[in-house]
């Protein structure tokens, strides 16, 4: 994403930044969609639907994926600013979209997708404040 | 008609969500100021700790039926509007006043100003969901 990343990677090889922003970049914006048409679906008055709920546990499922991939990188050795921050963000991460789409589903109506909107932008939010700890890493 | 409903129905399925999602940010903010720079802004990292407080307690208020937990939903919204009024006025009023920011400063600009929206929603749901003709022969 940054120059000054790829350049400290090139000197340290331990893993391909670009690879990692564009994986990161790439389930962002799958959550951002969910998220969208949670909103759209809130606003049309729908209650929470079964390929709603899958797309939920899909969408956690790959946020387990990033966050193993960064905590790999911890163990690497890696250092993002603020290390305790930066865990904790990933342990939000990872619980966010379950606990709320289990606080949604006890909710059969419109205000139970709005849950689910609530759950994938708070997300969003807590993924942007990880990219902005790890891209201030080592520059 | 007339009946109170649970504060975490309907609309206020989202009102604890976002409560749950505030008490989260201000508990582990709080916890990080303190634990890491207490000594720099004391004042600003008790208040923090105490916006901290209040969202979990608000968060389970509005989370739980029954007149108890209405009550102290009531006062906890009350104090946090206040809270945020009154420090989000300091904060621009007497900058120095508060080397560091809280959840609070500059009424929550830090946060979208949901801080500042937040209460007056908690504060409307618990007036609408309490059955509006008991609430308005109260109020009278």
């Amino acid at each position: 994403m940054r120059r000054s990343d790829r350049r400290s990677a090139d000197r340290e090889r331990r893993y391909d930044p670009a690879v990692v922003s564009a994986l990161t970049a790439g389930l962002m914006l799958l959550v951002a969609a969910y998220g969208t048409a949670a909103l759209v679906l809130t606003a049309m008055g729908r209650a929470p639907r079964e390929y709603l709920v899958i797309a939920s546990m899909v969408l956690s499922a790959l946020v387990v994926v990033m966050v193993v991939i960064a905590a790999g990188l911890l163990v690497a050795g890696e250092r993002p600013d603020e290390l305790g921050t930066f865990v904790g963000y990933l342990v939000v991460a990872v619980i966010l979209l379950p606990l709320g789409t289990l606080w949604a589903l006890t909710e059969r109506s419109r205000w139970g997708t709005g849950v689910l909107a609530v759950a994938c932008f708070t997300l969003l939010v807590v993924m942007v404040r990880l990219q902005d700890l790890w891209s201030t890493t080592g520059g | 008609m007339g009946e109170p409903r649970p504060t975490y129905s309907g609309p206020g399925r989202i009102l604890v969500a976002v409560y749950a999602v505030f008490a989260l940010a201000a508990t582990a903010r709080a916890g990080v100021q303190i634990a890491t720079r207490f000594d720099e802004a004391p004042v600003a990292y008790l208040l923090s700790a105490f916006a901290a407080v209040v969202y979990i307690v608000a968060t389970i208020a509005l989370a739980r039926s029954g007149p108890a937990a209405r009550r102290v939903a009531l006062v906890a919204c009350s104090v946090e509007l206040i809270g945020v009024v009154v420090v989000g006025t300091v904060s621009l009023a007497m900058p120095e006043a508060f080397p560091d920011e809280t959840v609070w400063s500059g009424f929550g600009r830090g946060y979208g100003f949901v801080p500042l929206v937040l209460p007056v929603l908690g504060l409307l749901w618990l007036r609408r969901s309490a059955g509006d003709e008991r609430v308005g022969r109260r109020l009278r």
